[in-house]
């Protein structure tokens, strides 16, 4: 999978906002807020193709977590994406 | 307490939180958090009305969007505020691209341009994309070219519509395309006399001024870290660089067009921000005796120092940016002649923060819908304002009432 070419994403007062763009215009719909956890994984495979596994390693690599709970976080985080469209397989 | 509204903030204090927000977007440095800590949400919706009035909202939003977590707004006008950025930023890299394909489609067809007032003015901006973006200026200062343009552009399928007398206007891809036949024009006679002998010089010598259009989509680099992290932005077709006016017309131009709309029924904070970051930019290249000179010849020094004083005081301006002698600051004689300026300063002030951009924001009676009874409408309101402001320019603000009855007998009330 991949996130859609055009976003941005800004820290507003520790929290991450990210929006799409979509042509010329806007989705007004499409804001998505991250935390920081979500942000950086976003941040980590701007313009890359990238696999949910891609995102544990880097989760597991950069937190020391235990492997399944950041496997849970990640798929989370990608059902969101996914919902909002920010991301396509 | 006079003004005062629900929300505890009179007028005033709202006025001075806009204007803070403002110039720390302007001067590209961190607003004071401490002065919108615990700020009320009823307070935050007047500082973003008053940014949308004056035209300068993503400018705002973006400086308010920076400030520190107990300081921000209200969370569900931060995300309103971070949409309207980036929808400014968009459209202006969508403006910027229609500006490459004019090029190359107005280069083809033979007719050089220079690039005028808004988008040009982006350049000067610490962020380019967070100007409100408006319609693109083009003066086709070649013998001719103006009206070939209007067929070319007839012939593309594209109408033009008259919208002054001096020049049109169609809509290309989306945008308005405004080819001028004249910089500027005056009302006044010999300043029109004057200014015609100028624009003749400046056309025949085509020593134009040249920013790349990469420029006009320049964002801060490298990136703040309260700053957003664009990415995958795709790159439009760029042309290398655009025609710009010389600097020094420029400086006047760009006030002179300011102060005509001023005149007549009002301007927006976005211009006068076009006017003085040109200034900053520029102020080092305009001979600064040669300008006042200049200026003073179309009676125009008192009014562009007013101004002056106007974006030192409201917008914390460097003096140094102005290339003419500023009035005194501070309050002075009671009777004299610096009373009379303080009094204008404030006047020209509180007139740009109460009837916004272009005077569309006018609190109170609104035109009425029928034509006659709409020309009367704003007859009277030119005359009105005319008598407000004449003192401030007597030859440029007291012809505007009778310009505009004889335009009127001219066109035969259309």
């Amino acid at each position: 999978m991949r996130l859609k070419e055009q976003f941005s994403i800004r820290n507003i007062g520790g929290e991450y906002m990210m929006v799409s763009q979509s042509g010329s215009g806007l989705d007004y719909t499409r804001v998505v807020t991250l935390n920081h956890t979500a942000a950086f994984l976003v941040e980590s495979v701007i313009q890359k193709d990238f696999t949910e596994e891609d995102l544990t390693d880097l989760l597991v690599e950069k937190y020391d977590v235990a492997r399944d709970v950041a496997a849970k976080d990640v798929q989370a985080l990608v059902g969101t994406l996914l919902k909002e469209g920010l991301i396509e397989e | 307490m006079k003004n005062r509204n629900n929300t505890g903030v009179n007028n005033a204090e709202v006025n001075g939180l806009f204007l803070h927000l403002l110039s720390a977007a302007l001067w590209d440095r961190p607003a004071d958090g401490l002065r919108f800590k615990g700020l009320e949400a009823g307070v935050w919706k007047k500082i973003a009305a008053l940014a949308h009035k004056q035209s300068v909202s993503a400018l705002v939003a973006d400086k308010a969007l920076s400030l520190p977590e107990e300081s921000l707004p209200p969370r569900e006008l931060r995300m309103q505020q971070l949409l309207q950025i980036e929808q400014t930023k968009t459209l202006n890299r969508n403006m910027v691209r229609v500006l490459g394909d004019l090029q190359q489609e107005y280069e083809q067809a033979g007719f050089p341009f220079v690039l005028m007032k808004g988008l040009a003015c982006g350049a000067q901006y610490p962020n380019p994309l967070l100007r409100n973006p408006g319609d693109i200026d083009v003066w086709l200062y070649r013998p001719g070219d103006y009206e070939k343009a209007r067929v070319w552009a007839a012939g593309q399928g594209y109408q033009a519509d008259d919208a002054g007398h001096i020049h049109y206007n169609y809509q290309w891809k989306g945008i308005v395309i405004e080819p001028h036949c004249r910089i500027s024009y005056f009302n006044h006679k010999k300043y029109e006399k004057q200014f015609v002998a100028w624009e003749k010089e400046v056309a025949e010598q085509a020593r134009f001024g040249r920013v790349p259009v990469s420029q006009l989509l320049r964002e801060p680099q490298p990136p703040q870290p309260s700053q957003p992290q664009e990415q995958g932005q795709p790159q439009p077709p760029l042309a290398p660089a655009v025609q710009l006016l010389p600097v020094t017309m420029n400086a006047f131009f760009l006030f002179h067009h300011m102060f005509r709309h001023f005149a007549s029924l009002g301007v927006g904070f976005r211009q006068f921000c076009d006017w003085i970051l040109f200034l900053q930019h520029y102020h080092g290249e305009i001979d600064r005796q040669e300008f006042t000179e200049r200026v003073r010849s179309y009676g125009l020094l008192y009014p562009m120092q007013v101004f002056a004083r106007v974006a030192v005081e409201y917008l914390d301006a460097s003096e140094e940016i102005f290339p003419f002698p500023l009035l005194p600051a501070g309050r002075t004689e009671r009777h004299g002649r610096h009373e009379r300026h303080e009094r204008h300063v404030r006047r020209v002030a509180a007139d740009i923060l109460k009837n916004g951009n272009f005077g569309f924001h006018r609190p109170g009676k609104k035109r009425p819908p029928g034509k006659y009874s709409g020309m009367w409408f704003s007859f009277v309101l030119s005359v009105k304002r005319s008598l407000k402001f004449a003192t401030l320019s007597v030859s440029h603000i007291l012809i505007v009432p009778y310009k505009k009855l004889t335009n009127r007998f001219k066109i035969g009330f259309r």
